[in-house]
């Protein structure tokens, strides 16, 4: 019994979720309801489509226009920081900030993404306090961040053969051995520099799964469900480092003292 | 004895004749007298090296008698660059006594010596009536005192040429000195109080010698130049003089040699100090009239002249003019306010100062005054500049007089450049955001593309990591197989043992239908003995069979192996050396077996 009790309850909070769901990501999905989106065109097409759609001010049918392509495995940078004006403009500011954070993976310099995210973040209502760190962690913060995963790794990479390069010019140039020895060191220096970088933003990217609050606002209770103690309240826009996810549950965490557990629909990975 | 020989040496020494010279001047003691009182007239004549001197020719004086009062005479030495020189002077003494009133000319008095006439300049007394007051005339204010107590031998006087003058006129004001012994030190001068006056001191005249009753004083002057800067009765306050005299009078010895002999030995005569004060002078001062005075009256009174002048007659817009404007003249020229010049439409003036250059002479302070102007043309064409205006006041005329100068014309061209206004500038304030929003949207890309798997999880990415360690550990491989090469003759015959082989085969397949070639044979065998050679590193060139068989045997070569060896090469050198015919077929099974043995060979590892 406790077994059927137990496939009967997920039973009804899959349905439960279904039915949710939509009306929790509504707004998002509302321009899907009268846009009549033209898949058959081709992708830069329709995000022409979405941009026109933006300047008529219907934002909610750009941001159906842009979530299609983005579902249909399309990326850019591009198209996550128009999806996040769109979110933006529809008052959706947790989405908004949630994509200028993917667009600002993609395209770590883009000056209008970063304007836009700190503008996005200025009419957050949670203020996270922030440590200000030493002036030589800053500089080191600022140039690991000049560059996304895949620029990274491919420079990393670069670096890499241009070591290889240089040791083999010192194994069949035995003369010029003293000469390549003070590049090759100072390659060996930036190759370890950038793999380090690389290192970093992969265990970011993969272990450290961070999350933005999507709703206006969530209750983050002490353990995975309603019944639990409320402990505190997040709101639109606030990051979060997700911890795990058990039924339908996330656990999220600003620091180690505040943690706690919030529907999973209401935080959504970057 | 002394006497003596001073005497002896003046003689020996004195040469008179060649460059002797004689001077005459004269000088009389009142110069205002009444009819029948006395003037005392003295005519000093002074010779240089000469022993006697000519007498003095008196004119013709009319109106007055003429009495002869006597001669005195001095001589002085002085010892110049080691020469002993004289210098000897008789004053001739007169007594004149006019008989009308009016003013007595003396005229030029006469010494002619050697040819030479030397005359003096002409002299004027003033002879009044019996009875009348001539207090105003300068006269001795300090009653001569006596050094040793008797005589007039110092005495000093202040006197002025007016004493009634106009406001800023000029007023010359002299001190004088008289003395007729001899002063030890410098005297002390201190000028007169001068309130309500305007002082310039004038330069400083060399002394000279005059007669006053029949007695040479040797006199000094100071003069200067007051200007009253104020109407009413003005005093100038006592000047005085100190200085320190000595007890003993010159003059008093009649010895001709008294005063060389004091000169070389009378240093350490005592002094005595005396203190000479002149009497107070009033001057009456007038206010300049006021009525007739013209509007460009400002005040000056002398007598004055007026220029102008500019730096250039033709200029383009903008150039500068400078006028120059200088009024010269006797007076005050301190004091000197800035001639009228018109405003000229089109032109910008700047007054540039002024600068003042004064001098004083025997009739006063003279100099000029000049102001600069420059003008700046706004626009072209013609101008006059001017005229300018100056008055003055001349109290010697008693009138007011005015001299204008200019004016001046000059041509201005059109310049590259008009003046013009300047252009408003809008008023400057830091920018002020109004509202914020959120940057635009973007373009859409020329090309979107599906998102990959990410890098880091590529395999392909992770194996293309691998080639540089593979291209690595390949050059350090190739490195050590040069070194080898180069080391090892062995390695390097073995290694290029194939390659030899195979060209030798080669050769032996282009002439395996040649029946009659002795080449096909000989290839082969040297493929045989190459081969053998390079890979165990053996020398086989002239190696025998036995030979041969021990160094493969050695080697662990099978022996099976080197009998095929030994059989291939038995053959070939056979084939080689004996002229029979070998058939194709024999040739191509011998071609086959050796390549079977070659490759059988090179399969064993020594």
């Amino acid at each position: 019994m406790p077994a059927l009790g137990s496939i009967v309850a997920r039973i009804l909070r899959c349905a439960l979720a279904a039915v949710l769901l939509p009306l929790a990501v509504a707004p998002a999905a509302g321009a899907q309801v009268g846009g009549a989106v033209p898949e058959a065109a081709e992708p830069v097409e329709r995000m022409a489509l979405g941009n026109a759609a933006y300047e008529r001010a219907e934002y909610f049918e750009a941001v159906d226009i842009y979530r299609s392509l983005l579902d249909e495995g399309y990326e850019d940078p591009d198209l996550y920081y128009n999806l996040a004006n769109a979110y933006l403009k529809a008052e959706l500011l947790g989405w908004a900030i949630l994509n200028y954070e993917r667009a600002l993976r993609l395209a770590p310099r883009d000056a209008d993404v970063e304007a836009n995210l700190a503008y996005a973040r200025s009419r957050m209502v949670d203020i996270i306090a922030s440590e200000n760190a030493p002036w030589l962690v800053s500089a080191l913060a600022s140039v690991h961040h000049l560059l996304g995963v895949p620029q990274t790794l491919w420079l990393t990479s670069t670096l890499w053969f241009a070591v290889a390069a240089v040791s083999i010019l010192g194994v069949l140039r035995p003369a010029w051995r003293n000469r390549v020895r003070i590049l090759m060191l100072g390659l060996v220096v930036l190759v370890v520099l950038s793999g380090v970088s690389a290192a970093f933003k992969i265990y970011d990217l993969e272990a450290r799964a961070p999350g933005i609050v999507v709703v206006e606002e969530v209750q983050v209770m002490s353990g995975p469900g309603a019944e639990y103690a409320r402990e505190f309240v997040l709101h639109a826009g606030t990051g979060v480092e997700v911890k795990r996810a058990y039924r339908g549950w996330l656990e999220v965490a600003l620091s180690e003292e505040m943690r706690g557990w919030v529907s999973a629909d209401a935080v959504e990975p970057i | 004895m002394g006497c003596v020989a001073a005497v002896a040496l003046v003689f020996l020494a004195v040469s008179p004749g060649e460059g002797s010279e004689v001077s005459v001047r004269a000088a009389v003691a009142q110069r205002t007298v009444t009819v029948g009182a006395e003037i005392n007239l003295s005519v000093i004549v002074t010779g240089s090296g000469l022993r006697s001197l000519p007498d003095p020719e008196l004119p013709t004086i009319e109106h007055a008698a003429v009495y002869p009062a006597g001669r005195s005479t001095s001589s002085s030495f002085s010892l110049v660059n080691g020469r002993l020189s004289s210098t000897n002077s008789v004053t001739h003494n007169y007594v004149l006594v006019p008989e009308k009133e009016g003013e007595l000319v003396i005229g030029p008095i006469t010494v002619t010596h050697r040819g030479e006439t030397q005359r003096t300049a002409p002299l004027t007394v003033a002879v009044v009536a019996a009875g009348t007051s001539y207090g105003a005339s300068p006269r001795p204010s300090q009653r001569p005192e006596s050094a040793d107590g008797g005589g007039r031998d110092l005495f000093v006087e202040l006197t002025t040429d007016k004493r009634r003058a106009y406001v800023n006129e000029q007023i010359l004001l002299t001190f004088r000195f008289f003395t007729r012994v001899n002063l030890l030190g410098q005297p002390q001068y201190e000028p007169p109080g001068m309130t309500g006056f305007w002082v310039e001191p004038l330069p400083k005249e060399p002394s000279y010698e005059t007669v006053i009753e029949g007695v040479p004083y040797l006199v000094v002057e100071v003069r200067s130049a007051v200007f009253p800067t104020r109407a009413g009765t003005l005093t100038i306050q006592p000047a005085t003089l100190r200085c320190v005299v000595e007890e003993r009078d010159p003059f008093s010895s009649r010895d001709p040699f008294d005063r060389f002999r004091r000169g070389v030995f009378g240093m350490m005569d005592r002094g005595r100090e005396v203190t000479l004060r002149t009497d107070p002078l009033e001057i009456e001062v007038k206010s300049v009239p006021e009525e007739g005075a013209p509007p460009s009256f400002e005040g000056a009174v002398g007598r004055y002249r007026l220029t102008m002048e500019a730096d250039k007659t033709s200029v383009k817009e903008g150039d500068p003019v400078t006028l120059t404007v200088t009024v010269v003249g006797a007076g005050n020229v301190n004091t000197i306010s800035q001639p009228h010049l018109p405003d000229v439409p089109g032109m910008r003036a700047y007054d540039s100062g002024a600068r003042v250059d004064a001098a004083g002479s025997a009739d006063g302070l003279e100099g000029r005054k000049v102001y600069e102007h420059v003008v700046v043309p706004e626009v072209s064409g013609e101008f006059s500049l001017g005229p300018a205006e100056f008055s003055y006041f001349d109290p010697a005329e008693e009138r007011f007089e005015t001299l204008t100068a200019g004016p001046v014309q000059v041509s201005v061209a059109p310049g590259p450049v008009a003046i013009g206004p300047e252009p408003e500038l809008p008023q400057r304030r830091e920018i002020r955001v109004m509202s914020r929003d959120v940057r635009h949207i973007h373009p859409a890309p020329a090309h979107l593309a599906r998102a990959g798997q990410p890098r880091h999880r590529s395999v392909w990415f992770l194996v293309l990591q691998v080639v540089p360690v593979a291209a690595y550990l390949g050059a350090v491989g190739y490195r050590r197989h040069l070194e080898r090469l180069n080391e090892d003759v062995g390695y390097a015959r073995s290694r290029r043992a194939d390659r030899r082989v195979r060209r030798r085969f080669s050769e032996a397949h282009r002439h395996l239908h040649d029946p009659d070639s002795l080449e096909f044979a000989a290839s082969l065998e040297k493929a045989t003995r190459d081969f053998v050679g390079d890979k165990f590193n053996l020398s086989t060139v002239g190696m025998t069979y036995d030979q041969l068989e021990k160094s493969l045997r050695s080697r662990d070569v099978p022996r099976s192996l080197v009998e095929q060896v030994l059989d291939c090469l038995r053959v070939s050198e056979q084939a080689r050396f004996c002229p029979t015919r070998i058939g194709i077929e024999e040739r191509r099974d011998l071609l086959e077996r050796a390549e079977g043995v070659i490759a059988r060979l090179g399969k064993h590892r020594g």
